[in-house]
């Protein structure tokens, strides 16, 4: 047996040990990863000469078009009525906060899909809609329900009510995860209870709030597809028409994948930016966020191998492999 | 001299049923200092929070240069004022607190530069030339574009102190502003506060810093069970203490 002494032998020299489950794994995702892709390129039913022509077919776009914006403009809404209701939620006045209350169980806890098609369906519970004073005063606007809900509004409305209850209750958490220390501090120099909110609280808040409303936006992209079942020409509703016609549904479908796919990753990087703008004074190494960070330091590494030799190993790992 | 900054008579304040304020009488003139000692629980730090109406108070009455902070008067009638109207009585009062409470999503200069630009209308140039004098004032001089988390404790509790000051207060309070700190930055923090009280600051100041109230004091409250029981010089108090309570606070401290 080896007796080291009592000073014992520098940790430098030990050897490293192989590490044999590490290995296995790295060959079942390898193995995993040669089938998928064998599948994906010998299986012909993709036809993927029909998907590069839909891909960039002028109807699809518009489809994506539709997507887009309407995303878009339901979380535009849906975010400003969200801080509304947090605001409300939070507020000391109990019918105030009772009420938002209210809205939240019932948003979060019914089906999108169901919202919507009860409001596509709104004329058959209400067919006048009027504005006015109520009790059977007079009424200053009136107009059929049916003219109002087209699915584009109906989509608006039952994605966007749905998405303020959600987002209340994630500007809510953002609010509370702010020091009380930083409210007080604002009161006792004289800030109003807007001025607080404003440019004390919410900035600080928004750290907690950003990732997961970038979840929620993620979510809403995909959600809009729940659209196509009261004829809103979104994306999916745009190949599913094709696919009707032509029969080729997998190809098409797999254009609507692809497209979702780009949209969401566009959408992450720009969440990661955002959140990297939020974390300031809070962050010790300043720079890019992590996926760009992660590809700059890639292609500034390529660069450099290209250029010169990889330093040599002096760790001593050699019995690694 | 009477030119009182701070009236106080018969303060009163409860939590449920913890009597915390029983009949607080304070003055306060113009350019002095006031220490107020006194065991954690005695009310010294809800007393200070009544001066600005952070904390409501139950009974008795406070003015800061004559105006009950938190109420109006209307027709020789008193009314619970609007938060928008306690927000403007407040903003002659600087705070600095245990905890700092620097706005941790600002730059040290906009902590500074935050209160003048935005609630009393001071243009951003000269806002900021004041910010830049009043960081070497507090011997922070070029840490303006550091956030406070890079900065030490006793780093932020002075720009806290800078902050308080760029509104060109009529009235300091701090409340314990040394007991967040590791003991060796207290001195940097307490220094800073001495040159205030040379400097002719009105000042109130609750602390457990003994030697604080000895070098900068000019009155010293002994605070015990929601009652000011005792109340002199730094001389008088700490060195001949007369109440049996002081005596036993200030023996811990010998």
């Amino acid at each position: 047996m080896n007796t080291p002494g009592l000073l014992g032998i520098d940790v430098n020299d030990a050897k490293r040990r192989t590490q044999w489950g590490q290995w296995a794994a790295r060959l079942v995702v390898i193995f995993i990863g040669i089938v998928i892709a064998n599948f994906l390129v010998t299986n012909p039913n993709f036809e993927w000469d029909v998907v590069w022509d839909w891909f960039r077919a002028p109807s699809v776009a518009r489809g994506l078009w539709t997507t887009v914006w309407l995303a878009a403009v339901s979380m535009v809404i849906g975010v400003v009525l969200g801080v509304l209701l947090a605001v409300a939620k939070m507020s000391t006045n109990k019918l105030l906060s009772g009420a938002a209350g209210i809205y939240i169980w019932l948003f979060r806890g019914t089906p999108v899909l169901v919202q919507l098609i009860l409001w596509f369906n709104l004329a058959a519970l209400l067919p006048v809609l009027s504005f006015g004073v109520p009790f059977g005063g007079p009424k200053l606007i009136e107009m059929s329900t049916n003219s109002l809900i087209t699915p584009l509004s109906a989509a608006i409305l039952g994605l966007a009510l749905n998405e303020a209850a959600y987002m209340a209750e994630i500007v809510r958490g953002g609010l509370l995860s702010v020091d009380p220390g930083q409210r007080e501090a604002a009161n006792a120099f004289g800030m109003t209870y807007g001025q607080t909110l404003s440019r004390v609280v919410l900035p600080q808040a928004m750290r907690a709030i950003i990732p997961p409303t970038g979840n929620q936006l993620i979510s809403m992209v995909k959600a809009t597809s729940q659209v196509s079942v009261i004829a809103m020409s979104d994306i999916l509703y745009t190949v599913q028409s094709v696919y009707n016609r032509t029969f080729e549904t997998i190809p098409l479908l797999i254009v609507a994948v692809i497209w979702y796919l780009i949209i969401t990753s566009i959408l992450n990087v720009i969440q990661e930016f955002i959140e990297d703008y939020y974390a300031r004074g809070q962050r010790v190494e300043s720079g890019l966020p992590g996926t760009v960070r992660k590809i700059v330091r890639w292609a500034r590494k390529n660069r450099q191998t290209k250029t010169s030799k990889p330093v040599a190993n002096t760790k001593g790992a050699s019995t690694d492999v | 001299m009477s030119d009182p900054v701070v009236l106080g008579r018969g303060v009163e304040k409860s939590f449920g049923d913890n009597h915390v304020l029983r009949g607080i009488d304070l003055t306060v003139e113009r350019g002095e200092v006031v220490v107020i000692l006194g065991p954690s629980g005695s009310g010294k730090s809800t007393l200070l929070r009544c001066i600005n109406h952070l904390e409501d108070m139950d009974g008795g009455s406070i003015s800061v240069n004559g105006v009950q902070v938190g109420y109006e008067t209307r027709n020789g009638s008193l009314y619970h004022a609007s938060s928008r109207v306690t927000a403007i009585q407040r903003r002659t009062i600087g705070m600095v607190f245990q905890q700092f409470n620097l706005y941790q999503h600002m730059t040290v200069l906009e902590n500074i530069i935050e209160a003048p630009i935005t609630l009393h209308g001071v243009p951003k140039s000269q806002a900021i030339a004041r910010g830049e004098a009043l960081l070497r004032q507090v011997g922070l001089e070029g840490r303006g574009v550091h956030y406070p988390s890079n900065l030490s404790g006793g780093q932020q509790q002075r720009v806290a102190i800078a902050r308080a000051l760029a509104i060109e207060p009529e009235l300091l309070l701090f409340d314990e502003p040394t007991s967040a700190l590791d003991p060796e930055l207290v001195g940097e923090v307490l220094g800073t506060m001495r040159k205030l009280a040379d400097a002719g600051y009105t000042m109130i100041v609750v602390t457990h810093e003994i030697s604080f109230a000895r070098q900068a004091a000019d009155r010293v409250m002994f605070m015990s069970e929601g009652k000011v029981v005792e109340e002199g010089s730094a001389a008088e108090l700490i060195d001949r203490p007369q109440h049996p309570r002081t005596k036993a606070f200030l023996q811990r401290f010998l």
